[in-house]
């Protein structure tokens, strides 16, 4: 155990994902050698990201303002939507520069182990989006994992009664067990091309 | 595919061992106790993925240590020299895996070993459990497609999810049923078809095999079927269980019958983690109305199949290893297994029996002498005592 307020530091930074006790003791000294100004950034861009930063209202992505860029794009075809996991997800898609529709951002998968059920993503807000807007076409976009898989199949579902929507599953050609952040723009392309009907 | 080095640390009661390995087969010789198995059980980890002695990370890693490492250089088709290494204990959360020094995920990332044992713990395969049989199968799967790792892996998630589901929904009884259940139900019935299809395909790529060595072994008749402990209401049995749409909306049906009951129950009761291989011997169920010795052949039946299916995969022989199987067989089958035996793979066998002057055990040099098994070179006697090696060739 270090002096409280390095202690402190150390602990903050071992609550993010990825950074274990070491690596967060690592980085707790290198931030207490830095220069004071550059700290002082860091901190100001912790502060700024939660103050200014927040979701989309209408598809969950991270918006500096009420809409994100995309929604707020009106070239953008509103009539197609594209549904990913993770605003992350959003990113890897728009690298492809294959798809000009909207998103929608589900904050997850489904995952009883991890006590995901449903109402803890904004399904409930995509179905509402269908239904008001002229929605002609929704593209599932989700991990090609099993939770990925049991996301789409559970909206497949739900979106099956809507009239005039076609639901259709990017293609597979990603990596099984592969995240789509880690998808290369080509693959992720291509699959995009490929996506079938559900 | 030979194993040219072998190094375990912290590994069992292996402190520190290196074995540096010629062209010929090896004898792994001590007495009890004295770390020989851990030998062949560090190449089947790396080859596998898991052990064949324990599913218990912590009893692999030497008392005091928090981590234990295997390592294998292998020489693989073409003369291609790759190393593979894991790290086992608790430390590293259960596994993790190296290639040529650099850290993967996944097993599947660094499957480049290929390795069938022999145990004298392979008479629970025709003894034991369902699971002994389906453990069986999903290795062999494993080993001719690394791709259906993820098959399996897939289906064990998907139970996992459904369980916690079924559990929640018992716990929450008289509300109404979460419609994400019948989603859960749909990936069960969907992942499950996949690993049954291929399950049922590699058991068929067996099954032939394991009659041709039963026959040769005791001049039987063997009969191997894949049964699925399910079965859809009212309807016959699945017949084509290589069919994934049939097997499919089988399991489907069979799934939604047993509705009430799982939700009763908290688990899935319906589908692939269930089933079982019927094994047969001249007409009789092997598990109920074997003998110990006509389980035995059965079993060595099983591991033989699994060799010539893999010879049948690739031209790159599997590593064979022996631990300690000819102590449980009589001469005449000793020598018939033998004969049995590919003559290009390398061989690595442990043995109690004591060693004469020369160093190999007297037995096995004459039975290696005369089933010219494992290479060219000559037998290469590895002496273990107290977890610590001490080599020199013969
Ligand atoms: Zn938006």
């Amino acid at each position: 155990m270090y002096e409280g307020p390095v202690q402190d530091l150390i602990d903050e930074l071992a609550r993010l994902p990825g950074i274990g006790p070491k690596s967060a003791q690592r980085l707790a000294f290198f931030l207490l050698s830095a220069e004071k100004t550059d700290v002082l950034r860091l901190a100001d861009a912790l502060v700024q990201v939660k103050e200014k930063v927040g979701f989309c209202s209408r598809c969950h992505n991270v918006a500096a303002g009420e809409l994100c860029r995309i929604c707020q794009n009106p070239r953008r075809d509103p009539k197609v939507i594209c549904v990913v996991e993770e605003p992350r997800d959003v990113i890897a898609v728009e690298r492809t520069q294959e798809f000009t529709g909207l998103y929608h951002v589900l904050g997850g998968a489904l995952s009883p182990l991890d006590g995901i059920t449903p109402e803890r993503l904004h399904l409930a807000e995509l179905l509402d989006r269908v239904r008001a807007a002229a929605v002609t076409e929704v593209i599932l976009c989700v991990n090609p994992t099993v939770d990925g898989e049991a996301t789409a199949a559970y909206l497949a579902r739900e979106l099956a009664p809507l009239e005039g929507v076609s639901v259709s599953r990017i293609a597979s050609g990603l990596p099984v067990g592969g995240d789509l952040e880690y998808a290369d723009e080509i693959t992720l392309g291509r699959a995009l091309a490929g996506r079938h009907a559900v | 595919m030979r194993v040219v080095r072998l190094r375990l640390h912290a590994f069992r009661n292996h402190e520190e061992s290196v074995i540096g390995i010629g062209d010929g087969p090896v004898v792994v010789c001590g007495p009890n106790g004295a770390g020989k198995t851990g030998v062949l059980e560090a190449i089947h980890l790396l080859a596998t993925g898991r052990s064949f002695r324990t599913s218990d990370a912590d009893v692999l890693v030497s008392t005091g240590a928090v981590r234990g490492v295997v390592e294998a250089d292998v020489e693989v088709a073409g003369g291609r020299k790759v190393r593979v290494g894991a790290a086992v204990g608790a430390a590293d959360a259960g596994r993790r895996w190296m290639l040529n020094g650099t850290p993967r995920p996944r097993h599947r990332d660094v499957a480049v070993l290929r390795s069938v044992v022999f145990a004298p713990d392979d008479l629970r395969l025709a003894k034991g459990g369902p699971s002994e049989r389906r453990d069986y199968l999903d290795e062999v799967l494993v080993s001719v497609a690394p791709r259906a790792s993820a098959i399996i892996s897939d289906y064990q998630r998907v139970l996992k999810q459904r369980n916690v589901l079924l559990r929640s929904i018992r716990g929450a009884r008289g509300q109404a049923v979460p419609p994400a259940l019948d989603t859960w139900t749909q990936m069960v019935a969907d992942k499950g078809a996949d690993l049954v299809v291929e399950r049922s395909k590699v058991l068929a790529r067996l099954a032939p095999h394991v009659s041709e060595a039963v026959a040769v072994l005791a001049g039987e008749d063997a009969s191997t079927d894949y049964t699925p402990a399910w079965s859809p209401p009212g309807d016959e049995a699945v017949t084509d269980l290589s069919e994934t749409d049939s097997v499919r909306s089988a399991l489907a049906t069979a799934l939604d019958a047993r509705r009430r009951d799982e939700i009763d129950r908290g688990t899935t009761l319906v589908g692939p983690h269930r089933d079982d291989i019927a094994l047969g011997f001249g007409g009789r169920d092997v598990r109920t109305h074997a003998s110990q010795g006509e389980q035995r052949v059965v079993s060595l039946a099983l591991r033989l199949a699994h060799l010539a299916v893999l010879e049948d995969t690739t031209d790159d022989a599997p590593v064979l290893l022996l631990d300690d199987v000819f102590s449980e067989l009589d001469p005449q089958r000793r020598g018939r297994l033998l004969d049995r035996l590919p003559r290009d793979a390398q061989t690595i066998l442990t043995t109690t029996a004591s060693a004469d002057e020369a160093g190999v055990p007297p037995e096995i040099r004459a039975a290696l002498t005369a089933s010219g098994l494992g290479g060219t070179g000559g037998a290469q006697l590895v002496r273990v005592v107290d977890g610590k090696v001490l080599g020199d060739a013969v």
